[in-house]
C-alpha cells in the first residue's frame, strides 16, 4: 500500500481513514484503502466503474461496516459508530438522485426530520423558512425557500440537497457525481457553490467521471482501481494523461488476448442509420458484421444505453432506420426483437437482467420458454436440460441450477444473463457494461466467452465505460458523446487517452447529456 | 452509475446450498404448518371438529371463495390485485339467473363470458392504460356492482331448484368444481408457456420485458382468468342458493386476498405456491368454522379472525427473516 503524500503534515485533518477493507460474498470491493480530507479542501475521488468509490462512501457514512480499517473524524476514532452518529458528527452525502421529496417545499425538504420547533412543541414554520432561506443565500445562489421542489430545475434541486446537508451541520460533504445530471451553465453554479463551501471551511469529497472537473475544482485527487488505492496527488502536480494512466493503468495483455480478426467478407447483420430519439440520441449511424465485436465507448449520459434500448425496441425512436439481416427491423417491442434474434445483456443486472426470486435455470430459460413450447405447453425437460448445459458450458458456479439466482455472486449472475441470451441462438448480442461490479477472474471468463461467441459468427456490440475493456475486446470502436457518434477508431492504433478525449463533450456544450445513462 | 457495481455485490445473500435447510422448508410450507396448527387446536377445543361431516362441510363452504381465490392468486403473483372479484361474482350470478329460462348451458356460458370480458377490460386498463391495479379493479368493483344492481332493478332473481343446473350446487359437487379449477390453474401455471411468464412478470417486469416476454399479454390474461373464476363462483353460488342477489360477494375481495396471503404468496408478486392459495382459503373457512362450533359470539369472531390473520403473517415473515439472516 502506498501512503498518501502528506502535503501539509501539520494541517489538522477533518477526516482520516486508514486501511479500509470490505468484502462482499467473495468479491473484494475495497482493499486496504486510505483516504484523508482537510478543512476547506476539495478532494476528488476518481476511478472506473467498480473501482470501489461507492463502497468507500458507504463505509464513510457507516451504511456498510468495514471488515477492517479505522476512520477518524477530527482525530476521534469513529470506526464503529452508527449511520446516525456519523451524520451527527458532520458527514453528509449528496447522492446523484438527491433523495428529495418532490411535493414538499425547499424548506420542508431541508429540515425534514429535524424541523425547528416552538417552545410549545409545535412546528416553527417562520423560523424554518427564515433559516432555510439563509442556508440557500449562503450558497450564493438565490431562490425562494417556499418553492416546491418539483417546480425547480435539477440544478436548484441539487442546491436544496446541499443546503439540507449543511442544515445537518455538515462539515464533511460527499458529492457523488454531482455533475452527471447537470447541463451547460448549471455546472458553473455547482462550482461556485463548491467554492463557497470551501470558504466556509467545509471539506468536500468530490466524485466525478469528468476529469476536467477535477482540474477545475479540485485541490487533491485520489485514484481507486479495482478496489485498491492507487495514489493521491495535488491537482497542480499532475496532468490529465498521468491521471488517466493511474485510473486505467493495468496490464491489458494479462486480461485478454485479442481474438481472430473479422473476415473481410463477413456479412452485415445490423445497420443503424440516422437513429434519433429526443435529446438522448442524435442521428446515430453504424454497421455491425457477423463475427465482429463493435465497442461503443462514451461517458455516462452519452446515449450508449439508450441506443441499445432503441435497437431492442424497449424505447421508440423518433426517426431513423434499422436494418437487420438485410431486412428493415420494424418491431413493436422487445418480444419481437428477441424472437428475431437480437439479445441484450442490460447494464443493470439486478433491475433489468434477472428475476431475483426465480431459480438459476428459470432465469436462464426465460427467453426460450416460448420456443420450447408446443401448442402453448412447455417441454420443460428439454428446456431445462438445454439451459443447464449452457450454464455448465459457461461454468456458472452453482450447486444446483434450482437454487435462486440471488444466491450467486455478481460474476456468476452475469453468466446466467449471458446464458439466457445465448439460449436464443441470437445473431446480434448487445452487452451493456458486461463486467460492471465483477471481479477480475470472472471478467476474464466473460472476455473469453465473448471471443467464443465471436467465433460462432454472432455480431456483438460491447458498451463499456472501461476503456481497457473496449480496447481489448473490440474490432472497431465507436465513440459517443452527448447522443452523437463522434468517432470510429481502430483499437490497434488507438490510445485510451484519445478515446477519453473524444468521449468528453466540451464543457460548454454539455447540453443534451442530462440524465443518467439509461 | 458508479454505485451500480458495488450495489450489485452487496445484495448477495446466503451461499448456494445453504438454501434448502429447514428454515427454507418452513417458509415454503408455511401454509401447511398453519393449517395443521389450526386443525390441532380445532380438535382440542371441540370433538365435532374432526369428523368427516364437519371437514366436508368446511370444504363445501370453501369452494366458492376457493374458486375466486384462484384468480386473485394469479393476479397477486403478477404483482397486481383484484378488488372486483366479489361484485363480479354477484353480476355473473345475476346474468346466469336472468338467462337461465332460455337454457342452462346458455346461462353458464353467458355468466362466464361476462366475467371473462370484464376481467379482460380490467387487464387492458392495467397493462395498457397504465393505471395501478388497485385503482382499476376498485373502479371495476363499482362498475360490476352497478351492473348487478341494474340487471333486475336492484331485485333478486329466483331460479327453479329442480332444474338440472341446480344439481351442480348440491352436495360435494361444488368441491369437485373447485378441484377441477385448481387442476386447470395448476396446468396453466406449471405446464404452459404463459403460466411460466406469470412468475417472471411478477418477479421483475423489466427483466421479463428485456427477455422478450410480452408482459402486457400476461397481465391481461390473468385478469381475464380472474373474471372467469368469478363467473364460475357466481354459478356455484346461484345453484346452491337458487337465487341471485345483486348484493352477493360483499367483502369477498378482502377474504380472497387474505387467503392468498396467508397461503404464503408475496403481496409484491413473483413468489407463492398454488397449494398455499388453496390452503389459505381452507384456513380461513376452518377458522370461522371452529369459532362457530365453540359458539363464539359472531360479532367477536371478526376480531379473532383479524388477530389470527396478523399472527399468521407475522409467523411467515418471522420465518422469512430467520432464513435471510443466516446469509
Amino acid at each position: 500500500m502506498t501512503v498518501p503524500p502528506a502535503v501539509a503534515p501539520n494541517a489538522p485533518l477533518l477526516l482520516k481513514a486508514v486501511g479500509l477493507t470490505k468484502r462482499f460474498a467473495g468479491t473484494v470491493a475495497l482493499e486496504d484503502v486510505s483516504f484523508d480530507l482537510r478543512p476547506g479542501e476539495v478532494h476528488c475521488l476518481v476511478g472506473e466503474n467498480g473501482a470501489g468509490k461507492s463502497t468507500l462512501i458507504k463505509i464513510l457514512t457507516a451504511a456498510h461496516r468495514q471488515d477492517s480499517g479505522q476512520i477518524f473524524v477530527n482525530g476521534e476514532d469513529v470506526s464503529q459508530t452508527s449511520v446516525r452518529a456519523r451524520r451527527d458528527i458532520g458527514i453528509s452525502v449528496i447522492y446523484q438522485d438527491l433523495n428529495l421529496i418532490p411535493k414538499l417545499t425547499v424548506a420542508q425538504n431541508i429540515f425534514l426530520g429535524h424541523e425547528p420547533r416552538t417552545n410549545r412543541g409545535t412546528l416553527d414554520k417562520k423560523r424554518m423558512y427564515r433559516d432555510a432561506q439563509k442556508l440557500i443565500d449562503d450558497l450564493g445562489i438565490s431562490f425562494p425557500a417556499r418553492s416546491r421542489v418539483d417546480d425547480l430545475g435539477i440544478s436548484l434541486q441539487q442546491l436544496t440537497a446541499t443546503a439540507r446537508a449543511l442544515s445537518l451541520n455538515g462539515k464533511i460533504l460527499i458529492m457523488d457525481e454531482p455533475s452527471a445530471v447537470l447541463v451547460g451553465n448549471e455546472l458553473e453554479t455547482l462550482f461556485s457553490v463548491v467554492r463557497r463551501l470551501k470558504e466556509q471551511g467545509i471539506g468536500v469529497i468530490y466524485i466525478s467521471h469528468r476529469l476536467e472537473e477535477v482540474f477545475h475544482i479540485g485541490d487533491r485527487v485520489s485514484v481507486l482501481r479495482d478496489g485498491k488505492y492507487v495514489g493521491t496527488n495535488d491537482v497542480a502536480d499532475i496532468t490529465t494523461p498521468e491521471l488517466v494512466q493511474m485510473m486505467v493503468g493495468r496490464d491489458l495483455g494479462e486480461l485478454h488476448q485479442q481474438g481472430q480478426p473479422v473476415p473481410a467478407d463477413a456479412p452485415e447483420v445490423l445497420r443503424v442509420e440516422g437513429v434519433t430519439r429526443g435529446r438522448v440520441l442524435d442521428d446515430v449511424s453504424f454497421t455491425l458484421h457477423a463475427g465482429e465485436v463493435l465497442g461503443i465507448a462514451g461517458l455516462v449520459g452519452a446515449g450508449r444505453t439508450e441506443l441499445a434500448r432503441v435497437i431492442m425496441g424497449l424505447d421508440k425512436r423518433a426517426s431513423g432506420t434499422i436494418t437487420y439481416l438485410g431486412k428493415p427491423l420494424n418491431i413493436r417491442g422487445p418480444a419481437q426483437a428477441v424472437a428475431r434474434g437480437l439479445s441484450l445483456v442490460p447494464e443493470d443486472r439486478r433491475a433489468d437482467g434477472l428475476v431475483q426470486v426465480l431459480s438459476v435455470r428459470d432465469n436462464a430459460a426465460l427467453c426460450v420458454v416460448g420456443r420450447s413450447s408446443r401448442a402453448g405447453f412447455v417441454r420443460f425437460h428439454a428446456m431445462y436440460e438445454r439451459v443447464a448445459e449452457l450454464c455448465r458450458e459457461m461454468s456458472v458456479k452453482v450447486a444446483d441450477v434450482r437454487d435462486p439466482v440471488s444466491s450467486l455472486s455478481g460474476g456468476n449472475q452475469q453468466k446466467v444473463v449471458l446464458a439466457k441470451c445465448l439460449a436464443t441462438d441470437c445473431r446480434v448480442l448487445i452487452l451493456d457494461e458486461p463486467t460492471v461490479g465483477i471481479d477480475v477472474g470472472a471478467k476474464r471468463e466473460i472476455y473469453a466467452l465473448i471471443d467464443a461467441l465471436k467465433q460462432r459468427g454472432i455480431g456483438i456490440i460491447v458498451i463499456s465505460a472501461e476503456l481497457p475493456e473496449i480496447l481489448a475486446l473490440s474490432d472497431r470502436i465507436l465513440v459517443m458523446a452527448a447522443g452523437r457518434m463522434t468517432a470510429e477508431l481502430d483499437p490497434k492504433i488507438t490510445a485510451q487517452e484519445e478515446i477519453l478525449r473524444l468521449a468528453i463533450p466540451p464543457m460548454l456544450e454539455l447540453a443534451g447529456t442530462a440524465g443518467d445513462d439509461r | 452509475m458508479t454505485a451500480r457495481g458495488t450495489q450489485i455485490t452487496n445484495k448477495i445473500s446466503a451461499p448456494a446450498g445453504a438454501t434448502r435447510d429447514w428454515r427454507r422448508m418452513a417458509v415454503d410450507y408455511n401454509a401447511w404448518i398453519l393449517i395443521v396448527l389450526l386443525a390441532a387446536i380445532g380438535s382440542i377445543v371441540t370433538p365435532i371438529f374432526f369428523t368427516v361431516g364437519n371437514l366436508t362441510n368446511i370444504l363445501e363452504q370453501s369452494s366458492i371463495i376457493g374458486v375466486l381465490a384462484l384468480g386473485q392468486y394469479l393476479i397477486i403473483l403478477t404483482g397486481g390485485i383484484d378488488l372486483s372479484v366479489g361484485s363480479m361474482m354477484a353480476l355473473t350470478a345475476m346474468v346466469g339467473a336472468i338467462v337461465m329460462p332460455t337454457g342452462s348451458l346458455l346461462a353458464v356460458l353467458a355468466a362466464i363470458a361476462v366475467g371473462g370480458v370484464l376481467g379482460t377490460i380490467s387487464g387492458l386498463v392495467v397493462a395498457h392504460g397504465r393505471l395501478p391495479a388497485f385503482i382499476t379493479t376498485f373502479g371495476m368493483m363499482a362498475i360490476a356492482r352497478g351492473l348487478a344492481l341494474s340487471a333486475h332493478n336492484g331485485g333478486a332473481v329466483n331460479i327453479s331448484m329442480t332444474s338440472r343446473f341446480a344439481q351442480i350446487g348440491k352436495g360435494t359437487f361444488p368441491i369437485l368444481i373447485w378441484v377441477v379449477a385448481i387442476a386447470v390453474v395448476y396446468i396453466f401455471l406449471h405446464r404452459m408457456r404463459t403460466g411460466a411468464y406469470v412468475y417472471a412478470v411478477g418477479g421483475n417486469i423489466e427483466a421479463a420485458r428485456v427477455s422478450g416476454v410480452s408482459s402486457g399479454g400476461v397481465v391481461v390474461l390473468v385478469y381475464a382468468i380472474s373474471g372467469v373464476c368469478a363467473g364460475v363462483a357466481g354459478l356455484i353460488l346461484l345453484a346452491r342458493s337458487g337465487v341471485a342477489l345483486p348484493t352477493y360477494g360483499n367483502g369477498y375481495e378482502l377474504q380472497t386476498i387474505a387467503a392468498v396471503i396467508v397461503g404464503g404468496t408475496n403481496i409484491m408478486g413473483g413468489e407463492g405456491k398454488l397449494s398455499g392459495a388453496v390452503i389459505g382459503v381452507i384456513f380461513m373457512t376452518m377458522l370461522s368454522n371452529i369459532l362457530d362450533l365453540v359458539g363464539a359470539n359472531p360479532f367477536w369472531s371478526f376480531c379473532v379472525i383479524g388477530v389470527v390473520l396478523w399472527m399468521a403473517i407475522m409467523l411467515r415473515s418471522g420465518l422469512d427473516r430467520a432464513r435471510l439472516d443466516r446469509g
